[in-house]
């Protein structure tokens, strides 16, 4: 997500379509960005039930903040923003330090092809380890690795320098490291 | 140098590495003399990769549930409908005018009595003779005053809107 990506002028005008209340704008705009940041919240929460609230919060928040969007601008770092901060307050408030064991269906799954389980499983083990992580921590390692943004991108989200952010990036990684691949 | 700073370099070069390999071969000669005789750091150059290759798959969209545009459209639906965005241009137009009126003003309206007086204070050094503005000068003052705050309170409340 490059800060200088262009606007796509359809965007922007179901943007101008959205701030003068069309709902199949806002219904359009809904299915173009649901996914990312379905995607985001399930990765910063580590619960699929969560990450769809966040989702709908997400929405709600940014249909009340419409009015005040430039169309002009991407609209998808703007959602990524609200999405961050409404999923950081979200850890906050439910003090979940650590997050809860991925809700999966791997036990579910057994047609499927063993490599298939087996990459479910590592991507479990590997959500809990971020998991592990503090939240500022792990919002900067999934906005890195799952939204890849930029350090500078993601210092604009969170408030924080580009520098900080690097600095939390490599601990949190050696953090991982000792968690996943054992002490060196 | 110690084992941390080797482990720092390697986190700045980690970006973009796909195989331990590469990441030891982008590093700087020191980093790369320390690594081979550190069988600590080595190891750790090869988890550091194999953890950025996993958080790579982070990036994958996870199943989505069939009902979340459903949900999502029903919690919009909840929320009162987007008020259209106003058009502020008329504003813009309003403070050119207030700026010209105020340009004007001072150009063609007699400086008030008690401002002569502090004028001819500073060009002749002498003690003028002080009179109070006239009512109309007076006026004129607190209708701009007021004119100006109320167009700053209307775009700040428009603009908060």
């Amino acid at each position: 997500m490059s800060p200088a990506r262009q606007v796509d002028p359809s965007e922007r005008e179901l943007v101008l379509a959205a701030q003068q209340g069309s709902a199949p704008a806002l219904e359009q705009i809904v299915r173009l960005h649901q996914e990312g940041l379905w995607r985001l919240g399930n990765r910063l929460l580590g619960s699929p039930s969560e990450a769809q609230d966040l989702v709908q919060e997400t929405f709600v928040s940014a249909l009340r903040g419409l009015a005040r969007f430039q169309a002009g601008r991407p609209l998808r770092p703007w959602l990524v923003t609200i999405a961050t901060r409404l999923g950081l307050n979200m850890l906050r408030t439910r003090r979940r330090a650590r997050l809860e064991p991925f809700e999966s269906d791997v036990a579910d799954a057994s047609p499927e092809p063993s490599v298939e389980v087996e990459r479910r499983l590592e991507m479990e083990r590997l959500m809990a380890a971020v998991g592990t992580l503090e939240a500022i921590p792990r919002a900067i390692v999934v906005l890195h690795y799952s939204e890849e943004m930029t350090c500078g991108e993601i210092g604009a989200v969170l408030e924080m320098t580009e520098s900080a952010v690097k600095v939390a990036l490599f601990r949190a990684r050696e953090r991982l490291r000792a968690r996943l691949g054992g002490p060196a | 140098m110690s084992c941390a700073s080797v482990r720092e370099c390697m986190q700045e070069h980690l970006e973009g590495t796909r195989h331990p390999l590469e990441l030891a071969g982008r590093l700087p000669d020191w980093a790369q003399r320390h690594l081979e005789g550190c069988g600590p750091c080595r190891e750790a150059c090869w988890q550091l990769v194999n953890v950025d290759c996993s958080l790579r798959r982070l990036s994958e969209i996870p199943p989505v549930p069939v009902d979340l545009t459903a949900g999502v459209l029903a919690a919009l639906s909840a929320e009162p409908a987007v008020t259209p965005t106003r058009d502020r241009r008329w504003m813009q137009v309003a403070a050119a005018l207030l700026v010209l009126l105020c340009l004007v003003g001072w150009t063609y309206v007699p400086m008030p009595v008690s401002l002569s007086a502090g004028w001819s204070l500073v060009a002749s050094w002498t003690l003028p003779s002080f009179e109070l503005p006239g009512l109309t000068e007076t006026m004129m003052a607190v209708c701009a005053g007021v004119a100006l705050l109320g167009a700053t309170a209307l775009n700040w409340r428009w603009a908060r809107a």
